[in-house]
């Protein structure tokens, strides 16, 4: 009988080596849980919910400041290109589709903006009567009583550029500086767009994002390299005679300054 | 250490997808919080001398002041600059839309020293640095539009012994 192991011992030897440990979650952590767990079940509902679509929340309001955002475009500045029809139906506004990514394709730490001239961009401004409308003001968390208005333009010449200027603009002629750009709108009428003619060169640090498409009423993606072509495709009277705007890239003289990038 | 492997050994997509959203969700939090509350900052350059230390101080910067909401005159504010890409500057507000400053020469170590004033124009601010004949500023590249203001610097933090607020040096006199 003494080479065999008793009962208790035979139990204690079947156990193995123990797996999981006595530790336990400090008292007032499950005294929580107990708490919740005795919560109604409507309650618990709701705060898996909140659970699920808090995450959510941080991760929309991101995407609409750092990746896409829908805007509408108010006023007659880039007329025929966009809001086609103004001249007929004052109240109908072209829906966008903006790029937020400032970058292009390359990567933020590159900190190479990619601009291209016709390229059409939305930028901050301080004059109240440009021409678009957020999607919501929350969600950029500006006030409207003092907000800093979103403005979109096309733009016409890159650091560089000699610009031969147009109507309301003092200088005849303009070098644009170094991390600055000129914008222009599309219309022909120069008094109906408010541009770089008025207010100089603009800086790139104010570009806020770069628009990609039209979403409605008319659906098309907008692509840059139309603008150099002259060729882009609707139904007003200044687009179907083609080479569309040649006057404005006349006024362009590309590249008449190198501009060193300076270092800092 | 025994339970976490064995949660590991025990997830399934769910569980991924599960911890992937609250990962994103609490990475945009932060990001949101950074860039629209508060930022922290190391902040290099002679330019506001006496104010801040040239070889780096860690600022703390209120971020609900974007676009120049709320900046009075004297306020320290931080901007991105108008004329290099990605970076930042600070500097003090001398002049809001409307206002009269002195005209004065790049670098000049003197205010005043022009007798010709300009108004800022709408939308504008004048950023001058403490330090005058070490700072580029709008004495060099003009005024600069408020859309440029990302922040107010509201205090320095680090080094602890000299933490303080930042005092906003040209509020008028108060008289009783």
């Amino acid at each position: 009988m003494g080479k065999y192991a008793s009962i208790e011992q035979q139990k204690e030897l079947s156990k193995g080596p123990r797996l999981t440990s006595r530790w336990h979650l400090p008292s007032a952590f499950s005294r929580l849980r107990e708490r919740y767990a005795s919560l109604p079940s409507p309650v618990r509902r709701t705060c898996r919910m909140l659970r699920i679509f808090g995450p959510l929340l941080p991760i929309s309001l991101f995407f609409s400041e750092h990746v896409a955002q829908i805007m509408w475009v108010k006023g007659p500045s880039m007329t025929p290109y966009l809001n086609e029809d103004y001249d007929q139906m004052h109240t109908k506004s072209d829906m966008v589709l903006v790029s937020m990514w400032p970058w292009g394709w390359t990567l933020p730490w590159q900190r190479s903006k990619t601009l291209e001239r016709g390229t059409i961009v939305t930028f901050r401004t301080e004059r109240k009567n440009e021409h678009i409308d957020q999607l919501a003001n929350f969600m950029n968390f500006r006030s409207p009583a003092n907000s800093s208005h979103i403005a979109i333009k096309r733009v016409i010449g890159l650091p560089g550029d000699r610009i031969t200027t147009r109507e309301p603009c003092m200088k005849p002629s303009q070098i644009v500086p170094y991390n600055h750009i000129w914008l222009e709108g599309d219309a022909e009428d120069p008094r109906r767009t408010l541009d770089s003619n008025t207010y100089g060169p603009v800086s790139i640090s104010l570009i806020t994002g770069r628009v990609v498409g039209v979403v409605g009423p008319r659906m098309r993606w907008l692509d840059w390299r139309n603008w150099e072509a002259g060729k882009i495709d609707g139904s007003s009277p200044d687009i179907q005679q083609g080479n569309y705007r040649q006057s404005v890239r006349d006024r362009v003289e590309k590249e008449v300054v190198q501009l060193e990038h300076p270092e800092f | 250490m025994e339970r976490f492997i064995r949660s590991i050994l025990r997830t399934t997509p769910s569980r991924v997808a599960r911890v992937a959203i609250n990962g994103t969700g609490a990475f945009c939090a932060c990001v949101l919080v950074w860039e629209h509350l508060v930022t922290i900052q190391l902040s290099e350059g002679p330019s506001m001398y006496p104010t801040f230390n040239p070889r780096g101080d860690w600022l703390l910067i209120s971020r609900m002041h974007r676009n120049g909401k709320g900046i009075e005159v004297g306020d320290v504010v931080r901007f991105n600059h108008p004329t290099f890409l990605g970076v930042h500057g600070a500097k003090r507000v001398l002049g809001m839309p409307g206002d009269f400053v002195c005209r004065d020469q790049p670098y000049s170590t003197v205010a005043g020293g022009q007798p010709d004033m300009i108004q800022v124009p709408e939308g504008h601010a004048f950023l001058v640095g403490d330090n005058l004949p070490w700072s580029r500023d709008s004495r060099t590249f003009g005024p600069v539009p408020l859309g440029l203001i990302n922040g107010k610097i509201i205090a320095r933090v680090w080094p602890p012994s000299k933490m303080e607020w930042v005092q906003n040096t040209m509020k008028p006199a108060e008289l009783d």
